[in-house]
C-alpha cells in the first residue's frame, strides 16, 4: 500500500456529496435528450493502487466499453468511465428507442455510448477542477472496447511514479433497466495529494461558511 | 483577458488558416466567449445557405434561435465557461444545427449530423465547433435495420409455416390413430359375427341337416336289408344310395368341422395345432418341428384367431412353398402370447404381400390387428417365410 492517499471519512463524505450533485446534473441533462427518466448515482468512492483498480472493476478478464477523457494543467489524470459491454448496449438503445435490433454494435451506437459518456465525464471533472480551482485543457471524450485490465494499464499517467486511482462506481438506470459502472480517475499521487488539500480546503470553507 | 494579441476576427479570416479551413471536409465554426461568431467555414456557409459575411460578428444565438434552448446551448456554455468538451451524437440529438444538403430547396433535407464543441485558448476561451455529416452512416444503418426487420419477420413467417404444419401433422396423425382404430373395431366385429354365422350354421348342419341324413340311412339301410332277397336291383340301387348318404354325412362333417373346429374347443389350441400340422405334414411330406406350449390360459377368441392364423399359414405352406420342414412355436410369458410359423421353402417377394393374391396374409394381419395384436411376415426367395404373431393375453376390450 502507499501511504499518504487514503481517504479520510470526511473527505469521502464530501467527495461523495459534490459527485451526487454533479450525477444529479448530468441524469437531467440526459433525462432532456431521451426524453425518459435517467437516474445516476455514486453509491461508493474508493482509493485504489491503479495495479488493483481492475480487480475492483470486475476483473481484467471482463470485457467493458470505456470513454476516456483527459486533462491537462497543473497535473495530467484521466478520467475513464468503464461499462460492463454485455449490458451497456442494452441500456444506449433503450434510450436510443432502435426498432430493430441489430446483432453488430453500430458506428452511430457507438456515438450514442460516447455522448451519453461524455456527459457523465463532464460532470465529474466539472466537480473536480471546480475543487482544484485550476485551469485544465480537457481532450474530447474517446471510445474504446476491450478487456478492462487491458484499459486501466494503457492509462499509466506517469511513467516514473507510483498512479492512484479514484474509483466511483455508478449506478446507471433508464426505465427499469439499470447497470453499474465505474469511474476511474487516474493520477499520480502528487497530484491526488494536492486534489486532498484541496478538499481539505473546501471543507474547511464549507464549515466556515 | 481580451486586450493584447491578434484579432480572432482577422486572424481566422485571412490566409494560411482561412484557406485551410474552406479545404475541410467539415464544418467549423469558432465563437467568441460572447457567442459572437469568428470564423465560418465555407462548408457550413453551404449548407446553412448563410454566407460568412453575414454570420461573422453575430451570435449564433441569434442567427440560429433555434439552439437557444437545446442541448447545443448548454454544451457551448460548457466549453466556454469550464473548458469542456462535448459531444453531441447523431443518434441521440435529431436535428442540431439548421444544415441541410441543398438549403435553398424548396423542402430543404435536414443533414444527420455529429457535431464536436471544444475550446482553445487565445486571447481568452474560445469554443469551437466541429460537424461531421453522418447522413450516410444513417442511411446505412436504416438500411441495416430495414433488412434485418425483414430477415426477422421473414424468419418468424417461417416458423409460423412450420408450426402450422406440425400441427397438420399432428390432426392428420390423430385421425389416421382414431380411423385405423375404428377399421380395427369394426373387423374384429365382423370376424366375431362370421364366426358366430359359422358356429350357428354348424349347429343346424349338425343337429338338422344331420339328423336327416342319419335318419334316411337308418331307413335306407333297413330297407335294403328288406329287399336284398327279393328285389336285387333295388337294393343295390339302394346299397349306391346308402353311399351317397354316407358321402353326403361325411361332406357335413368336414364343413362343420371346418366352420367350428370341435377339436379346438374340445383339446384346447396345443392339440389343435398338433392335429392339423400333423395332417397336413403327412399330406405334403414335411419334416415338422413343434414346440407348443400346453394348457395356456388363452379365451376362446385368441385361441380361434390364433388356430385360423395358423391354419392360413399352413396352408399358403402346403399351396405354395415347397418346404421340407415347417416349424411351429407357440409360447407364452406372463402377458404375451406368440405364435411362430416357419418354413425352408422357396419363399417369397415380400412384395407380394400387397398383391391381390395375398388376400389370406391380409386375412391374417387384420385378424391379429383387430385383436391388438403384432403380425410380422419375413421372408425373401429361397429363404422360406417365417410370420410370427403376439397378442396380448387379456384382451382390453
Amino acid at each position: 500500500m502507499i501511504v499518504g492517499y487514503q481517504l479520510s471519512d470526511l473527505q469521502r463524505e464530501t467527495l461523495a456529496e459534490v459527485f451526487n450533485i454533479a450525477m444529479g446534473r448530468a441524469a437531467k441533462a440526459m433525462s432532456n435528450i431521451v426524453n425518459e427518466e435517467v437516474l445516476l448515482s455514486i453509491p461508493q468512492i474508493r482509493m485504489v493502487p491503479r495495479s488493483e483498480a481492475s480487480s475492483l472493476l470486475g476483473g481484467p478478464e471482463q470485457r467493458v466499453y470505456s470513454i476516456t477523457q483527459t486533462l491537462d494543467g497543473e497535473f495530467h489524470a484521466d478520467a475513464i468511465l468503464i461499462l460492463p459491454q454485455a449490458r451497456s448496449m442494452d441500456l444506449v438503445r433503450l434510450m436510443l428507442g432502435s426498432p430493430q435490433q441489430l446483432e453488430l454494435v453500430t458506428e452511430l451506437e457507438r456515438e450514442a455510448l460516447t455522448e451519453i459518456g461524455n456527459i457523465i465525464l463532464n460532470a465529474c471533472i466539472g466537480t473536480v477542477t471546480n475543487l482544484l480551482e485550476g485551469q485544465f485543457s480537457i481532450s474530447l471524450p474517446v471510445l474504446q472496447s476491450g478487456l478492462c485490465g487491458d484499459i486501466i494499464e494503457s492509462h499509466a499517467a506517469r511513467q516514473s511514479e507510483e498512479d492512484v486511482v479514484l474509483l466511483l462506481q455508478i449506478d446507471f438506470t433508464v426505465e427499469k433497466h439499470s447497470i453499474n459502472g465505474h469511474l476511474a480517475f487516474v493520477q499520480t499521487v502528487s497530484s491526488f495529494q494536492a486534489l486532498l488539500a484541496r478538499i481539505d480546503r473546501f471543507i474547511e470553507k464549507a464549515a466556515q461558511g | 483577458m481580451t486586450s493584447s494579441g491578434p484579432d480572432p476576427t482577422i486572424a481566422f479570416n485571412s490566409p494560411p488558416f482561412s484557406s485551410l479551413s474552406s479545404t475541410l471536409a467539415l464544418g467549423l465554426i469558432i465563437l467568441e466567449q460572447d457567442g459572437r461568431i469568428v470564423h465560418w467555414n465555407d462548408w457550413v456557409a453551404k449548407r446553412s445557405g448563410i454566407v460568412a459575411d453575414v454570420a461573422l460578428g453575430k451570435s449564433l444565438f441569434d442567427l440560429w434561435p433555434e439552439t437557444t434552448q437545446a442541448r447545443i446551448r448548454f454544451a457551448i456554455d460548457q466549453a466556454i465557461t469550464q473548458g469542456q468538451p462535448s459531444l453531441l451524437s447523431s443518434s441521440l440529438n435529431k436535428y442540431l444545427l439548421p444544415l441541410y444538403e441543398d438549403p435553398f430547396r424548396s423542402d430543404p433535407v435536414q443533414i444527420r449530423q455529429t457535431v464536436t464543441i471544444s475550446s482553445f485558448y487565445m486571447t481568452a476561451r474560445m469554443c469551437v465547433l466541429q460537424i461531421a455529416d453522418v447522413s450516410a452512416a444513417f442511411a446505412r444503418e436504416s438500411a441495416l435495420r430495414v433488412q434485418a426487420q425483414l430477415l426477422n419477420e421473414s424468419l418468424e413467417r417461417q416458423a409460423q409455416i412450420m408450426k402450422q404444419l406440425e400441427n397438420h401433422n399432428d390432426t392428420l396423425d390423430s385421425q389416421v390413430r382414431k380411423r385405423t382404430a375404428q377399421l380395427n373395431e369394426l373387423a374384429k366385429h365382423l370376424q366375431d359375427v362370421s364366426e358366430e354365422e359359422k358356429t350357428a350354421l354348424a349347429r343346424e348342419l349338425h343337429d338338422d341337416l344331420g339328423s336327416i341324413l342319419t335318419a334316411a340311412r337308418i331307413d335306407v339301410f333297413s330297407s335294403a336289408k328288406l329287399l336284398a332277397g327279393s328285389h336285387p336291383d333295388i337294393h343295390a340301387k339302394l346299397q349306391r344310395a346308402l353311399r351317397y348318404l354316407e358321402e353326403g354325412i361325411q361332406t357335413k362333417r368336414r364343413i362343420v368341422e371346418g366352420m367350428r373346429p370341435t377339436i379346438l374347443t374340445q383339446f384346447g389350441l396345443a392339440e389343435a395345432l398338433r392335429y392339423t400340422a400333423e395332417e397336413m405334414a403327412e399330406v405334403s411330406g414335411w419334416t415338422l418341428r413343434l414346440t407348443v406350449e400346453e394348457d395356456l390360459p388363452l379365451s376362446e377368441e385368441l385361441s380361434l384367431t390364433l388356430f385360423r392364423v395358423a391354419q392360413e399359414a399352413l396352408n399358403n405352406a402346403a399351396k405354395y412353398s415347397e418346404a421340407q420342414c415347417v416349424e411351429i412355436i407357440l409360447e407364452a410369458d406372463e402377458h404375451t402370447v406368440r405364435l411362430v410359423i416357419r418354413d425352408d421353402g422357396k419363399g417369397m417377394e415380400l412384395d407380394a404381400v400387397h398383391k391381390p393374391r395375398s388376400h389370406g396374409l391380409a386375412g391374417m394381419r387384420s385378424r391379429v390387428e383387430a385383436r391388438g395384436g403384432y403380425f410380422e411376415i419375413q421372408g425373401a426367395p429361397g429363404r422360406g417365410v417365417e410370420i410370427s404373431v403376439s397378442l396380448a393375453l387379456s384382451q382390453a376390450e
